[in-house]
């Protein structure tokens, strides 16, 4: 039976067994901006910064002891156990919120500078793949070439729903300012009735800006935390808050940052799990 | 037996069991908040879920909402009876200084002039969840959905049932916060004084004073849970160990969010609603 019956089970698990394991990371944000998550997947410096997807139909992630996607924090393989995340602790030189996710698909290249639909594609996903393990998949852009001149209007056009329902359409949002930098994460919305997302065929640009160009990638959010500056906050996730986020086989794990000030906070910190 | 006899319950049901509900919100504000102090709802605002529609006219809306049946711009976990569904912890964070509140949307009217004075029939439906006495903790708000303008409406509720069954009963007034009361703002109507909660509203709106525009919707909530948000800084509360609330989120709950504005400075908001059920 995978899993934990109780606190005291756990307990036995971590210290009597040893199915504890953590990951220690240190990211240095590039293009911080006051109220906007930045992705810091593509800087380092532990784990090292990671590379942007390919073009349609991009890539799926996947990440354990045999084969790492560069820029991921990944764990062994542990299946037939289950690996929840029982903390998440971190110190920043600045006010900001981090926020940890299950990187599972992306899409390189797809540009902001013209009117129209443009092809995603993204491929089937191993892991919250459909139903209710795929209801809480969001889709989000990752920028990889600064948009200036003009605010874009886009939306996703053509989407799968966790439930399988295809052909689906997100409600058109205009991007958070003018000028969007490089690694600039912005959530995109889905449909006001169905839950999650499988994979994105098209977004359209409603409104063009000049040069933009973003990944478009299906994420997985596990855990946000705030971190006032210089001081040290670790959350519990059996004793703050009983959540216990289950962290797959193969999880490709990265990092946002939303910092208070249009600042690059550097970011130095832990996550245990514990398997059972 | 549903509910939950220990901690190591809520462990068990929640990893080797997987009974857990999550949904994780973002939700851009539909416009510019009224004022610092004035509450604005996010009903109508895109992201996830999408935007909400209005109810409909008097006799309104009945929310229910489940994997079955969706209404638009509700959050909504599946049906999970005979379980039974509580809220472990609520977490947020938003590009301004705020107070967010989460509720369940169990009823509402709209087309409400208050462009006139005089009683407003509103007539809204039986109640699915907290009804009957359970209905203590309902709250009747104004949600307005045409701008008012020239003069700060005075309204009050002047035929409403409370949740004992009392009927015919009658609020005290209210002064809207601004002359000029912008879309999707939020305005709570004060109840009688000596009993708690609302079961239903009959002919139910009386404007006293009326702006020279002005139209809202009607609605009767269940407010579960407030978290105070500073600009940019994750806040998230234990219901179980910070608070221990514990609040029951119901099948067909319709939830939805609305904040305490501290600027006119329109937000965008993300954040995780993670409840547990057995």
């Amino acid at each position: 039976m995978s899993g934990f019956t109780s606190r005291a089970d756990l307990i036995n698990h971590a210290t009597v067994e040893g199915r504890l394991e953590s990951f220690d990371f240190v990211k240095s944000t590039s293009n911080g901006t006051l109220g906007r998550w930045i992705s810091l997947w593509l800087v380092g410096s532990a784990p090292a910064a990671g590379n942007s997807p390919a073009t349609t139909p991009g890539n799926v992630f996947s990440s354990d002891q045999s084969a790492q996607e560069p820029g991921a924090i990944w764990f062994p393989d542990r299946s037939p156990d289950q690996r929840h995340l029982l903390t998440f602790g971190a110190i920043s030189d600045l006010d900001c919120s981090v926020m940890l996710y299950d990187r599972l698909a992306g899409v390189s290249g797809i540009p902001m500078n013209a009117v129209g639909a443009n092809t995603i594609n993204t491929q089937p996903l191993t892991r919250y793949a459909s139903g209710a393990a795929a209801e809480l998949n969001e889709v989000w852009m990752e920028y990889t070439t600064v948009s200036s001149t003009t605010l874009a209007n886009l939306h996703i056009n053509l989407y799968t729903t966790a439930d399988g329902s295809a052909g689906q359409i997100g409600g058109a949002f205009n991007l958070p300012s003018v000028s969007v930098g490089p690694n600039a994460m912005i959530q995109m919305p889905l449909s006001p009735v169905l839950r999650g997302v499988q994979s994105v065929a098209q977004i359209t640009v409603n409104t063009a800006t000049s040069g933009g160009v973003t990944n478009i990638l299906i994420i997985r959010p596990l855990a946000r935390i705030m971190l006032p500056a210089n001081e040290w906050v670790e959350f519990n996730f059996l004793d703050d808050y009983l959540n216990l986020p289950r962290i797959y086989d193969d999880a490709t794990l990265g990092l946002a940052v939303n910092p208070l000030a249009s600042l690059n906070p550097v970011i130095r910190g832990t996550i245990q799990c514990v398997y059972g | 037996m549903p509910g939950f006899t220990s901690r190591d319950d809520l462990i068990n049901e929640i990893t080797v069991n997987g009974k857990q509900d999550i949904w994780n919100f973002y939700k851009i504000a539909p416009a510019n908040a009224e004022a610092a102090g004035v509450w604005q709802s996010l009903w109508k605002g895109v992201g996830n879920p999408g935007a909400g529609l209005d109810p409909a006219a008097s006799p309104g809306t009945v929310h229910a909402t489940d994997a079955g049946s969706a209404t638009l711009g509700a959050i909504w976990f599946p049906d999970r009876s005979t379980d039974l569904r509580y809220m472990l912890s609520f977490g947020a964070v938003a590009t301004q200084n705020c107070t967010l509140m989460l509720y369940d949307r169990l009823a509402g009217v709209s087309g409400i002039s208050l462009a006139t004075t005089g009683a407003k029939t509103v007539s809204s439906g039986t109640l699915t969840r907290y009804a009957g006495t359970a209905a203590v903790a309902n709250e009747v708000w104004l949600e307005v959905t045409t701008a008012t303008t020239t003069t700060a409406a005075v309204v009050n509720l002047n035929s409403y049932t409370t949740a004992d069954g009392t009927t015919g009963q009658a609020g005290g007034s209210v002064t809207l916060p601004a002359a000029a009361l912008d879309l999707h703002s939020l305005v709570q109507v004060p109840l009688l004084g000596s009993k708690q909660g609302v079961r239903s509203i009959e002919a139910g709106l009386n404007v006293g004073t009326a702006a020279a525009t002005g139209v809202v919707n009607v609605l009767i909530i269940r407010p579960l849970v407030r978290l105070p948000l500073m600009a940019n800084v994750w806040n998230e509360i234990s219901l179980l160990d910070d608070t221990l609330g514990l609040p029951r989120i119901f099948d067909d709950a319709t939830l939805g969010l609305a904040l305490l504005a501290t600027t006119t400075t329109a937000l965008t908001t993300w954040g995780t609603i993670n409840c547990a059920y057995g």
